[in-house]
């Protein structure tokens, strides 16, 4: 940057990132002047690894894109290939892949909660976060029969049906979780060590945040109503009194309050989702017959907008495909937000966009002679590219 | 001061943490453990090797042709229970064991598969097409679904078919003027 900031690099492998990235901050005493972060370190090679899978072995590759959202990435998944195949999933199967998505948004937004307390240095919040984290996880338990990965989305519809037993020892688990979650949450409002370290960090009024990218919660925080349940019902949202959380100051702690008020509204809508669920019976999934064509679909997940893209030559497996996860909008977005900061506010900040690296992860083709970007070539090109 | 009260009531109650090796873990009613296989059940088609995701589940010839070994590698398994959903007999099931420790690595990999399979060699080439079992098991379901009229007749084509190998069924298919390829 300027001649008389000092370099600070941070990782690739770093005891505090959970995952590997480089962040490059070139700071003038405590202050960042300048900040550029490089992914590509943990790339798996999962969108090429999807072209040479039939479509149903994909929807448990989709899964385990993401660990904390894999619900997102399986539901999203399959609606692009129910979008490409021309079929709709029944009520019923509907129902139930909102209620699992619901849930998953509560575990994710309550673990970014306690991690973002934890990097804060407030522990208690933390451990209280991750206990409270437990009910849902007893509920998603119940439901589906683990706690992560639940493999219940497929083609279709829905795999395999929910006893009304198993529905009802999941709300008991979820009515405990009502009570502790507005204690959460006016823990947070009450706070001052969360207060001060976050309040004000990366504040992002409304016209930024669209300009620089901002996706899913952290758009919301900022007063920005961006929410694909809300823009492009793929899910019937609508009928279970829905409606997305807004923010208004834009800054890390209205980011962690926008989550935790998600997290309430989740719930309910989980609720809601149980009663309606009780009370309908139909079949769970839809005959459907493999074709050419592309599908598209964009998907809520905890951390913002996914999209997957595919397309099909009529054989039993995608010929291509695309992914695109919240955490490359949302990352770009945060480090324009860096310079200004102190150092010790740049994890806060980061952490308050509730990061994925690993998921977001591309091929780019570099010169092993002068590091020099040659190409960012689609990976469908990579197995015929030629320098 | 909402904080405090928790504090002071995880001082007093006892923590969430279980008495885990000595107690067994509770698991949910529809918890997917490995799974396991029924050996009088299965008939063979090996539906599930071909729609594991992960490759854990698997067919191997052994003795040249004559043994057929199906394998399910639980370093591989990722209990997704896709095999256990496909399976047309039911005869794979999710078993209740959660704890996968072992000594050995080859442990980790259900033995208790190996099915023999007896297979029905093709009457022109002698090449092995697929068990008797699987075979039977699309016979009757044939019978059960097709309508009375044309039974009698599908079976018949049908017997006449089972007994060849692919290569073969597509040389007769030509001659009979059946081929896929004429509507082509």
């Amino acid at each position: 940057m300027t001649r008389s900031a000092a370099l600070l690099p941070i990782g690739p492998y770093h005891p505090a990132f959970i995952e590997g990235e480089f962040l490059r901050l070139w700071v003038r005493g405590e202050r960042v002047v300048g900040a550029e972060i490089k992914l590509g370190y943990n790339h798996r090679g999962i969108m090429k690894l999807m072209e040479q899978r039939t479509f149903h072995q994909n929807i448990f590759l989709a899964e385990r894109v993401c660990g904390i959202c894999n619900t997102a990435h399986a539901i999203c998944y399959c609606t692009a290939v129910e979008r490409l195949l021309g079929i709709s999933p029944p009520h019923r199967a509907q129902l139930l892949r909102i209620l699992l998505a619901e849930l998953e948004r509560i575990h994710s937004h309550l673990l970014l909660i306690g991690l973002v307390a934890d990097l804060a240095g407030f522990r208690t919040l933390f451990m209280y976060a991750w206990k409270i984290r437990e009910h849902v996880l007893d509920a998603i338990e119940r439901i589906t029969g683990s706690r992560r990965h639940s493999g219940m989305v497929t083609i279709g519809g829905v795999s395999r049906p929910v006893p009304g037993k198993d529905l009802a020892s999941a709300r008991r688990s979820l009515l405990v979780l009502a009570k502790e979650l507005p204690k959460l949450l006016s823990i947070m409002r009450e706070s001052t060590t969360l207060k001060r370290r976050c309040r004000g960090v990366t504040e992002v009024d409304k016209q930024t945040a669209r300009k620089i990218g901002f996706v899913g919660p952290n758009a919301r925080a900022s007063g920005l109503k961006l929410d694909v349940r809300a823009a492009e019902p793929y899910l019937p949202y609508a009928e279970l009194d829905w409606k997305p959380v807004l923010g208004e100051f834009g800054d890390s702690f209205e980011r962690l309050i926008v989550r935790a008020r998600e997290a309430y509204q989740s719930l309910r809508t989980a609720l809601i989702c149980i009663k309606q669920l009780l009370s309908e019976s139909g079949p769970l999934t839809v005959e459907y017959q493999l074709r050419a064509g592309e599908g598209i679909a964009r998907v809520e997940a905890p951390r913002g907008e996914l999209v997957y893209y595919l397309a099909a030559e009529s054989t039993a497996h995608p010929s291509f495909v695309r992914i695109r996860t919240p955490t490359m909008l949302n990352l770009s977005a945060i480090v324009q937000l860096l310079p200004g900061l102190r150092v010790a506010d740049v994890p806060i900040a980061i952490g308050s966009i509730d990061p994925c690296m690993t998921c977001c992860d591309r091929v780019t083709v570099l010169s092993a002679q002068s590091a020099a970007v040659l190409a960012r070539i689609p990976l469908r090109a990579l197995t015929t590219w030629k320098p | 001061m909402k904080l405090l009260k928790e504090i002071l009531r995880a001082l007093t109650r006892p923590p969430v943490t279980t008495q885990y090796p000595a107690k067994p873990a509770s698991l949910p009613p529809s918890f997917r453990g490995p799974p396991d296989f029924d050996d009088a059940r299965c008939i063979r088609c090996f539906a599930c090797s071909s729609v594991c995701p992960t490759g854990a589940c698997y067919v191997q010839d052994i003795s040249d042709g004559e043994r057929t070994v199906l394998i399910i590698d639980y370093t591989r398994c990722i209990s997704c229970g896709r095999c256990v959903t496909i399976c047309p007999t039911d005869a794979l099931h999710h078993t209740r064991e959660y704890s996968l420790l072992a000594s050995r690595k080859t442990l980790y990999t259900l033995s208790s598969t190996e099915v023999d399979v007896r297979f029905i060699r093709c009457t022109e080439c002698n090449q092995p097409i697929t068990d008797v079992s699987h075979i039977r098991f699309i016979a009757d379901r044939l019978s059960e679904n097709l309508p009375e009229e044309v039974r009698d007749r599908a079976l018949e084509d049908f017997k006449r078919f089972s007994s060849l190998c692919p290569a073969c069924r597509t040389k007769l298919a030509r001659k009979l003027g059946t081929s896929p390829e004429k509507w082509c």
